[in-house]
Order: structure tokens, then C-alpha cells, then sequence
């Protein structure tokens, strides 16, 4: 395997200190040593966002399995007295979450070409179309009360505010994440050559946006 | 190799004997016995579904994953980006061996 010069004669001599073409500076946020997605296959950033995300599923798994109990155990859904969901306000906010799912796969390719522009206009698109998101569906948990929907309505209630509840705490909590990595960008934290930060909280963004589709499929139809 | 071959003949003998496996006297636990009313409640057959899902998600996990790792080691060419990844490892082998030697 061919070699540059100074590699080969630093090889060769075994003693002489590392001319400066060598001197490998691992940048904070990867690097050879520290998770780049270039030195490896897959990054450490990412393999523990994977298994971050199997433990979710099984979260998620979970209550699913415990809705699935109750829907498909009863003879009328939604049960009688009880309002029905919400669709087509809800397939709005579904377009929301899917146009958000796009801006940060925008900003994550912004930041594989170095485009600092592109990956904050990126990160804040994704953070605004998240909180229109959250906000519609408090507006419409509003109305749900309204109509008597309630957490103590029986299963159905109790099962589409524990699974919507919960799908929605995650996607605040993804907001979070996003904030914190448009502050990171602001300091100057991610380049073309370390970006796992903002490749991890994409990653866990579009989960987000694809348990998101689960949930709307299963509970509003 | 030789372990395994000890073992092979009882898990061959295993695998014969599902084939004549008979029903068994009590199926299920007493709990879900007692509680569902049998094949045509609509509640055996929600726990049914549940189960079934509930089971097949760890397959389901574990495929996905593995597919993917599986897929990203397989499909990593060390120098598929210009070979400067192999550069970058074999500097940094060369880096790690200086460094010691010279200390």
C-alpha cells in the first residue's frame, strides 16, 4: 500500500518525533479516535443513538400493545358518548411534523457541505414547525376536554392521552435537543469533518417523525 | 467443534421429538383461562393481538439494527472516499509508534 515519503521514513527511522503532516488533532465533537463517521464505519455517536432507540421502541412497544388490548377488544370504537378524534386537523399537523422531519435533513446536509447557513436555518425551521406542532395538539387536547374526553373516560381516553401524551413530551424533548445543537452551531461546534452531534439529533428526530406516523395511523383511524 | 459435536446427536434427538409433541393438559395460564371467555371474545383476541405484537418486536428491533450495522461494515470500503481513511489509520498507527518509541 503506497505510503507518502515522511510516513515512510518516519516508519522506518522508529524514533524521530511526528513531522507536523502527521500531527493527527482530534476535533472535539469525533475524530479517528473519537467516533468520526469517516476513521469508522459507524460512529459511537450513532451506535448509542440506535441503542437509545430500540430501548424507545420497547417504550413505545409497550403502550401500543396496551391500546391494542383495548381497541381490538372492543366491539365499538370509539365507545359511545364518547367524541371522536379530530382528523382532519390532525393530518394537518401531520404535514407539519413531516415538513420539520425535511428541514432537518436540510440542515444535516447543510452541515455535511459546510454550509453553516443552511444547517441554522435548518435547525430553526425544524424547531418552529415542532412547536406549531406541540401547540396544535394542546389546542385540540382542549377541545377533547371540551367534549369530555377526559384521562378518567375509560380506556379510550386513558389510552390516547398516555400514547399521544407521551409521543408529545418526546417531541418537546426533541425540541430541546434541537436548541441545544443550534447553540452549539452558533459557537462554531460542528464543521464538515465533526458533525455527529447534529447527525445523532437529526437521527432522533426523524424517529420522532416516524413513531409520530405509527401513532396517527393506528390511534385516529 | 468437538464440543459441538458431542451435543449434536441430543439436540437432533430435540428437534425429532417437537414432532411428536402432544397437546398438553393445561394451555395457557389460569389467569388468562379464567378471565377471557374463550376464542370469540372480543377481549381474548385484543390480548391475542397484543401478544403477538409485543412478541415480534424485539425480532423486529433486532433485525433492523443488525441489517444495519450488518449493511455499514459490509458496505465500508476503507478508501471509498479517496483512500484517506486508510491514510488516516495508517498515520495514526505510524504516530502511536513513534510516540512510544520515543519515550
Amino acid at each position: 500500500m503506497p505510503r507518502s515519503s515522511n510516513t515512510a521514513v518516519a516508519h522506518d527511522l522508529q524514533v524521530i518525533p511526528a513531522p507536523p503532516s502527521l500531527q493527527v488533532v482530534l476535533p472535539r465533537d469525533g475524530g479517528p479516535g473519537g467516533g468520526s463517521s469517516r476513521a469508522r464505519p459507524v460512529s459511537n455517536a450513532r451506535v448509542a443513538v440506535a441503542m437509545f432507540l430500540v430501548a424507545e421502541s420497547m417504550f413505545f412497544a409497550g403502550l401500543i400493545g396496551a391500546y391494542l388490548v383495548f381497541r381490538v377488544g372492543s366491539v365499538v370504537w370509539p365507545p359511545v358518548g364518547l367524541p371522536a378524534l379530530p382528523l382532519g386537523i390532525t393530518w394537518l399537523n401531520t404535514m407539519f411534523l413531516a415538513a420539520s422531519g425535511l428541514t432537518v435533513i436540510s440542515a444535516l446536509r447543510g452541515v455535511r457541505r459546510d454550509d453553516q447557513r443552511a444547517l441554522r436555518r435548518g435547525l430553526l425551521w425544524t424547531a418552529i414547525l415542532g412547536g406549531v406542532f406541540v401547540a396544535v395538539q394542546g389546542s385540540e387536547w382542549v377541545q377533547l376536554v371540551r367534549h369530555g374526553l377526559l384521562l378518567s373516560s375509560g380506556p379510550y381516553g386513558g389510552t390516547f392521552y398516555t400514547l399521544i401524551g407521551t409521543h408529545a413530551a418526546h417531541v418537546v424533548g426533541a425540541m430541546l435537543w434541537v436548541f441545544y445543537v443550534a447553540v452549539m452551531t452558533h459557537r462554531g461546534r460542528y464543521s464538515k469533518q465533526a458533525h455527529d452531534g447534529v447527525e445523532v439529533c437529526a437521527i432522533y428526530w426523524l424517529y420522532v417523525c416516524a413513531m409520530w406516523g405509527v401513532l396517527f395511523w393506528l390511534v385516529y383511524h | 467443534m468437538k464440543r459441538f459435536a458431542t451435543y449434536l446427536p441430543l439436540v437432533a434427538l430435540l428437534c425429532v421429538s417437537m414432532f411428536f409433541a402432544g397437546d398438553a393438559a393445561a394451555q395457557g395460564c389460569a389467569m388468562c383461562k379464567t378471565a377471557l371467555g374463550g376464542p370469540g371474545d372480543p377481549l381474548s383476541s385484543g390480548i391475542n393481538t397484543s401478544i403477538l405484537f409485543m412478541m415480534s418486536m424485539p425480532f423486529v428491533l433486532f433485525a433492523v439494527v443488525g441489517g444495519w450495522l450488518t449493511y455499514m461494515f459490509w458496505g465500508h470500503r476503507p478508501d471509498s472516499d479517496g483512500g484517506e481513511s486508510v491514510a488516516e489509520h495508517a498515520d495514526l498507527k505510524v504516530l502511536r509508534t513513534e510516540r512510544e518509541g520515543a519515550r
